[in-house]
């Protein structure tokens, strides 16, 4: 009885502040995901030889925790099959938040275009997804 | 040493080639902060702790790469790649591999 009652709060907690977190994450990203764009504008290189500029690597990491809500839909889901929408939700701010972090390293040592972007995900332990982005960035 | 990912290097040419070149690494994560990361995993969130591990086991990864490639008198290494694989519990591995090349 009291495991259930423990585990039902978990479930819970999980899914208020684990909610709101990640409301308030998404809204960070759109903002982040704007100035990155005004600033580093994306140019169209794809199959074009780059012909100047200096190239470094920069890369961007991210490790994001699931909830227990989370973890709970996604067991019952499991059983059912389907969509699992809030997994695809974590995923994708991982990943949102991988892209941003590159973008911004490279803005900041100097970088006006990134180019060649590559995204790796894999789980961490069970503890979380963890997403790696690198990318070639070009200094003009 | 340049690295990048694209196949060659903007303006310079490439005068020799001296084949792939790996860095691999293996780390596991310190026993307190995997503790918190455990209560971390109620709410969700980003586990700060584990970021920074992968951020170091990467660039002692991207390290050790570096020295192979200057070992064969390289100064760049193009087509540059990442990769992770979890070979144990509690630890991650990241693997970087790429061509070494001689540039003009």
């Amino acid at each position: 009885m009291v495991e259930l009652v423990v585990t039902a709060g978990l479930i819970t907690l999980g899914f208020f502040v684990g909610g709101a977190r990640e409301k308030k994450h998404f809204a960070e990203l759109i903002i982040r995901e704007k100035a990155l764009l005004m600033k580093l504008p994306t140019r169209a290189t794809a199959g074009k030889k780059i012909t100047s500029g200096q190239v470094f690597l920069v890369t961007g990491n991210v490790v994001v925790a699931s909830d227990h809500f989370k973890e709970f839909v996604g067991n019952l889901k499991s059983f059912f099959g389907g969509r699992m929408g809030p997994q695809e939700a974590l995923i994708d701010r991982a990943r949102r938040e991988a892209v941003c972090r590159l973008r911004e390293s490279a803005l900041s040592r100097g970088a006006t275009e990134v180019v060649d972007l590559h995204i790796e995900t894999s789980y961490l332990d069970q503890k979380g997804v963890e997403v790696s982005a690198y990318a070639t960035a070009i200094k003009e | 040493m340049i690295l990048t990912t694209l196949e060659y290097v903007p303006n310079r040419e490439i005068l020799e080639h001296y084949g792939v070149v790996n860095g691999s690494t293996v780390r596991s994560k310190h026993f307190g902060k995997d503790f918190f990361a455990g209560f971390k995993n109620i709410i969700g969130g980003e586990l700060k702790a584990y970021t920074e591990l992968m951020e170091e086991t990467r660039n002692e990864a991207t390290d050790r790469l570096v020295q192979m490639a200057k070992a064969k008198g390289a100064d760049a290494v193009v087509g540059l790649r990442f990769g992770t694989s979890d070979v144990a519990a509690g630890a991650a591995e990241v693997f970087a591999y790429g061509t070494a090349v001689k540039l003009k």
